[in-house]
Parts: C-alpha cells; structure tokens; sequence
C-alpha cells in the first residue's frame, strides 16, 4: 500500500492545469464514486466541483458544498457564465447523454467538442463517466491530455470496444480481478486501474457517500429541468 | 508493425494480458513482443518527437532501434511456452496507491454504510404516481 503521492499519476497531475479523465467500465462498478473521490483529492483542492445536468436540488441537499450542479447550456455562448476558468473541476456523469457517438451531430455534442479543444485554455479538468468508449464520440480523445482509468468491465461489453480502449481494458480487468482476489478485505469496487501510468489505485469511499449518490439520475432523466425549474427559467 | 498501433506495457501487465490471450477469451489479433529495452525505446521515441521528426526517418530510426534489443515476437503455442517460463520468476509486488480519503463536511449527508447503519429511505421518484393503474387487460382472463 502506497501513497498517491509517490504514484506516476500524482507526478503527471502536479503541476498540469487541465485535462480529461475518462472513467470507463459497466455500470454499478464504481464509476461514479471513483470520480468524486478522485476530484476531491487535495490536488484540485482549489478547485470546485461541477456536475453537468445532475438535478440542482439533489445536489444541494446530498453534496458537500464545494459542489454544484449546472445544465449544459443551449447556447455555446453560455458556457463560459456556467464554468469558471481555473477553478473548476467538471463532471460530466453517463456521458453517453451529452457525447453520444450516435449523436455526434447533435448541438451539445458539437459544443462540448468545441469546449474540448479549448480546455486547456480555460484550464479546467474534465472528467466523464461512461460504459463503454464505444458509447462515446471519439473527439474526447482528440484534443487534451487523457488519463485512462478502468473498472471492471463485463466481458460482452468488451467485445464491443474500440480497439485503441480494448487491450487497455482487457489487461485493466486481469489486474483488477487479481486485486480483487490478493485483497479480499479491501472492498473490490475501491479499486480503480489507470492505464495511461499502469498503476493501480485504491479510492476509498467518502464518509458522506450512500447508495443514492451513485444513483443520481434514480426516476429522472439527465439534463432534464423540473417543471418548477422551467418556470423559474 | 506501425508505432500507433504498438503499445509498450510493464511486465506485470504483459502477462496479464498474456493470460487472456492464452485462454482464449478474446480472438483479437494481438502480437506479444517481449524485449529487454524497451525503455531505450520509449527514450529514443520522446528524443525524435522532441526534436520534431517525424515520418518515415522517425519510423525507420525506431524500427531499427526495436530491432537491436533481444526482443522475440510470440504466437500460439509459444505463447503458452513463454507464459510458463515467465510464471516461474519471482513474483510481481502488487502493490497500489491509495488516493487520499475525503474529510467529512459539515452539512453533508452522514454516512449509512455498515451493519450498524440505519435503514436508508430511497427518496421516490417525482413522476411515478402513487397509485399504479389497472394496466392493460390481459388476453386471457382468469376465470
């Protein structure tokens, strides 16, 4: 057991300003919890952090308060009023609603491909959750520093990986399982494998986390404003 | 082989995905190459892309310089044959990094894990109504 800070990642993450983590791995495997731990590390410390189209209330009743939720906006124009340059972290959670690969076209998709290739400008982190990379426009990958982490992933779902994310994800779950099996005490969904440095890392879960948490979108549809909420708008 | 579609791993992974390979879970055209430099690889590799070359002088330089570590390509059944004498070294240090614990905020939900946990409530969904309708009609009737 080690300290992230003696980890090949820590050393890449210490002195950058941006950059795109994609979580990638089949669903209820500890996507969700492992990003937030990960945006909560003392390395974005200065940062806050932003869930894309989480539900505003459910945000603010359940998170801490270095947390917000905002909606991607119907404008490219608005971004810049909903995400603050060098000070926030964005999570954008089940990317497969916003970056779709089979809605390349749409107008979000577009904007956030927009948004990409300047995050580096704005300085932000970016890190998305989703299944399959497949699921998933390719343009993520095309324009920042990606860091690749794994969780396990079911074997079908595999089969259908893009082949640059396939051997990556095959080696991730050999070692996971090995993990798994070596630590028996640690629960198996801690684990999270990076494949950009090769390392394994451990995220315990928050003392604030509850199953809830990991299921945000539990009767609601992402991105979607309450009838209330289009009032207010 | 073209240098995109090369990716230089460590041991511990190699023969991770060496198991895989071997029995037979997935039938992806793969090339195991075992070398014994593939640091002075990646060396050589981060040097040209520093200096800007690129094309096919940066392939052919990395290709002969791939070619002069002892290096071996495997397939098939030698894969199984390099798999047994890899499994018979020392055993690899599985160790990971543990990514620091969040602090417990004021205002935050408490936690609710555990066997000594209250029984969560899971907060209902606001479009399913109360009362579910009688649905629709079945075909075939009990009498």
């Amino acid at each position: 057991m080690l300290e992230f800070e003696d980890s090949k990642l820590y050393q890449l993450l210490r002195y950058a300003k941006h950059g795109i983590f994609v979580w990638i791995g089949t669903g209820q495997h500890g996507k969700t919890v492992g990003v937030n731990v990960f945006a909560n590390h003392p390395l974005f410390a200065d940062r806050q952090i932003v869930l894309i189209n989480y539900p505003p209330e459910f945000v603010d009743d359940n998170y801490p308060s270095n947390y917000r939720a905002e909606y991607w906006p119907d404008s490219i124009d608005d971004i810049v009023d909903i995400l603050h340059p060098s000070r926030d972290f964005v999570i954008i959670d089940d990317a497969a609603w916003l970056v779709g690969s089979r809605d390349s076209g749409t107008r979000e998709n577009k904007d956030i491909q927009k948004l990409m290739t300047i995050a580096s400008h704005h300085e932000l982190f970016v890190a998305v959750t989703i299944q399959n990379t497949s699921m998933m426009d390719i343009s993520m990958f095309q324009s920042q520093d990606v860091y690749m982490m794994h969780k396990h992933m079911d074997p079908i779902a595999l089969e259908f990986e893009r082949p640059m994310t396939k051997t990556r994800q095959i080696v991730a779950n050999v070692m996971l399982q090995d993990y798994r099996y070596k630590y028996p005490k640690i629960h198996p969904k801690a684990f999270t494998y990076c494949s950009t440095t090769w390392e394994m890392l451990q995220m315990p879960m928050p003392d604030w986390w509850t199953s809830k948490h990991s299921k945000p979108y539990y009767g609601r549809i992402p991105g979607r404003r309450s009838s209330a909420q289009e009032c207010d708008a | 082989m073209s240098d995109e579609s090369m990716m230089i791993m460590p041991s511990a992974e190699l023969k991770a995905l060496m198991k895989v390979l071997m029995s037979q879970q997935i039938s992806e055209p793969i090339e195991v190459i075992l070398s014994d430099d593939a640091g002075g690889y990646l060396r050589t590799k981060t040097f040209l892309e520093a200096f800007g070359c690129t094309g096919w002088v940066r392939d052919k330089i990395l290709y002969n310089r791939s070619r002069a570590a002892l290096q071996r390509a495997l397939r098939g059944q030698d894969l199984y044959l390099r798999l047994q004498m890899l499994e018979k070294g020392a055993p690899d240090e599985q160790e990971f990094y543990v990514v620091g614990k969040p602090k417990v905020e004021e205002g935050a939900s408490p936690p609710l894990r555990g066997g000594d946990a209250p029984v969560e409530s899971e907060k209902p969904a606001e479009n399913v109504p109360e009362k579910r309708g009688p649905g629709r009609p079945r075909k075939h009737p009990s009498p």
